[in-house]
């Protein structure tokens, strides 16, 4: 994983370690906390691997149309 | 969680009505039993779904044509300890089991990645590994392999992976501490059976692990969530409703913990023993002859088990790995087990397990009881013992008196081949060096009193071009 993806990783986290709340009026146990964490964790890489996934679609179709566009000058 | 233990084939009390193992008590699913010296695992009623599963859906035939998990017979279900069970299986044996404070780093490393494997594995067969801890590993054939069969459990949608932080606990943190801080806190597992806390590790952690994204997420923010959580003040009401999570981001948290495992690296090197035989006082003479002793010893005495006590690399233990011997390599250097299980690896030796261990703080029996995790001397004992080169570290270096080697040794083999160094060979001078010799009593006379209290000495051969002595030893009977 490149500098760039550690920093999303990092910024994205932090965003959502932000917005959650565990529930305050419940008892949570250290195992309740790493069952709600991995919840947000789990959603942070899921999304990230759409984002790898999608993000090297996009460039390859990009690759692609330069390359048709390059023969069509030739 | 449950472990298999077979190392040591005589029945122990009890064992006629089946005796449950000591660390056999979380799992409701089933239980690990002895009887008559043969080890068993019953499954209850409440396991009988995902057995099922497992061995319906394939992922069982699956692991175990992979060899990554140990394979079993159905047998009669009469011979169950309390006669409430579903199944009785009798797993293939395995012939020693250790611990993961016993394992080098790529051990620890190479048995995080194959319970990963097996998530994975399992998650593509609707199945799921309840729990995630090396002491449901072994070390067989040369590779790590799964023991406990009733591990799996039917995967649940938007549930996430149960095992998570048993996994970040007992693989993740100590092998991020061996390779990022100092390969000797692997020790803390010793410590922390069920694996090292993620708030200790995150605080022991340097800074800069904080720029490894998976650190940071499965260490770091995982262990702060946890602190966070400990300090909210419990309070009486219902349950919240349990968090969902798809088996995308499921699947994206295992492959992010195979990635930060696999990056994780360390390599031996700067440890007192690391190149230990190239500042030996040998020549290349007298290391071919000893070399040659102790091979003719291990033929003649034709053991089916060897504990190598201070090993180095492994040397040694391969004469009788080499032979087909069930070989142990127990070495108090870090660096010199880790390359022998590297060469393990490389050899594929099927015969050879290198392990952590020192002799002057061996591993104990612990866990509840006192019965969950055996000590070596409950492993025991081997049918054979090399303890070459050794004696004079635990004497001089130790103080432990010959006596008391000696003694210690008969619990641990029924034979010796061992070797005497006396003071006036250059490694003991250099001991000595800026020690006051207080060690009257080691005389090569006085040695061969020692042990004759508990062996028979058979064979006492000089090692040519040096002013050592290798013998070979039998316990007496009784």
């Amino acid at each position: 994983m490149g500098k760039a993806q550690a920093g999303w990783t990092f910024v994205a986290l932090l965003v959502l370690m932000s917005t959650w709340a565990a529930p305050a009026e419940a008892y949570v146990d250290p195992g309740s906390a790493s069952y709600a964490f991995q919840v947000i964790a789990g959603m942070a890489l899921g999304a990230m691997f759409l984002v790898r996934t999608y993000w090297s679609r996009l460039v390859a179709g990009i690759r692609s149309l330069v390359s048709r566009d390059a023969a069509h000058n030739e | 969680m449950t472990l298999l233990t077979t190392n040591n084939p005589a029945a122990r009390p009890g064992e006629a009505a089946g005796a449950v193992h000591g660390a056999s008590y979380r799992d409701p699913a089933g239980f690990v039993f002895t009887r008559g010296g043969v080890l068993y695992r019953q499954v209850n009623l409440a396991g009988r779904e995902d057995y099922d599963l497992l061995m319906s859906s394939g992922l069982y035939q699956t692991l175990a044509n992979a060899g990554d998990m140990v394979t079993h017979e159905e047998v009669d279900r009469s011979i169950s300890p309390d006669g409430r069970a579903y199944q009785v299986l009798q797993p293939a044996r395995v012939r020693f089991v250790s611990y993961p404070y016993e394992w080098s780093f790529s051990q620890l490393k190479d048995a995080a990645l194959l319970t990963l494997r097996l998530q994975k594995t399992a998650m593509e067969r609707g199945m799921s590994l309840k729990d995630a801890t090396p002491y449901n590993v072994v070390f067989e054939n040369g590779r790590p392999v799964l023991i406990d069969t009733l591990s799996f459990e039917r995967l649940k949608p938007g549930t996430p992976w149960v095992a998570y932080r048993q996994f970040c606990q007992l693989f993740l943190a100590p092998l991020a501490l061996m390779s990022r801080v100092d390969i000797r806190l692997g020790s803390l597992l010793r410590a922390h059976l069920d694996g090292v806390p993620l708030d200790l590790a995150s605080a022991l952690l340097p800074l800069r692990t904080r720029l490894t994204p998976g650190l940071l997420i499965h260490v770091h923010l995982h262990g702060a969530s946890e602190r966070r959580a400990a300090r909210k003040p419990p309070t009486i009401g219902a349950a919240p409703p349990k968090p969902q999570v798809g088996s995308n981001a499921v699947r994206a948290l295992v492959d992010s913990l195979e990635r930060t495992v696999r990056s994780l690296q360390w390599t031996p090197a700067g440890t007192v023993w690391a190149d230990y035989y190239e500042g030996t006082n040998y020549t290349d003479v007298a290391f071919e002859q000893k070399r040659q002793i102790v091979d003719a010893a291990i033929e003649r005495l034709a053991p089916a088990t060897v504990w190598d006590l201070g090993a180095n690399d492994g040397t040694f233990s391969r004469l009788a790995s080499r032979r087909g011997i069930t070989t142990l390599a127990f070495d108090i250097d870090p660096a010199a087990v880790e390359k022998n299980y590297r060469q393990v690896v490389k050899t594929q030796d099927r015969h050879l397990v290198p392990l952590l261990l020192d002799l002057t703080n061996p591993s104990t029996a612990c866990g509840w009881a006192h019965r969950e995790r055996d000590s070596l001397v409950d492993r025991g004992p081997a049918d054979l013992a090399l303890a070459l080169a050794l004696v004079h570290h635990l004497a001089i270096a130790h103080n432990v008196p010959l006596g008391r080697i000696a003694e210690h040794f008969a619990t641990l083999a029924r034979a010796l081949v061992i070797e005497f160094v006396p003071k006036s060979d250059s490694q003991v001078q250099r001991m000595l060096a800026t020690r006051e010799d207080v060690f009257t009593e080691y005389r090569q006379e006085a040695f061969e009193q020692a042990f004759s209290a508990w062996f028979r000495i058979e064979d006492a051969i000089p090692v040519r071009d040096s002013q050592r002595t290798v013998y070979v030893m039998r316990r007496h009977a009784g």
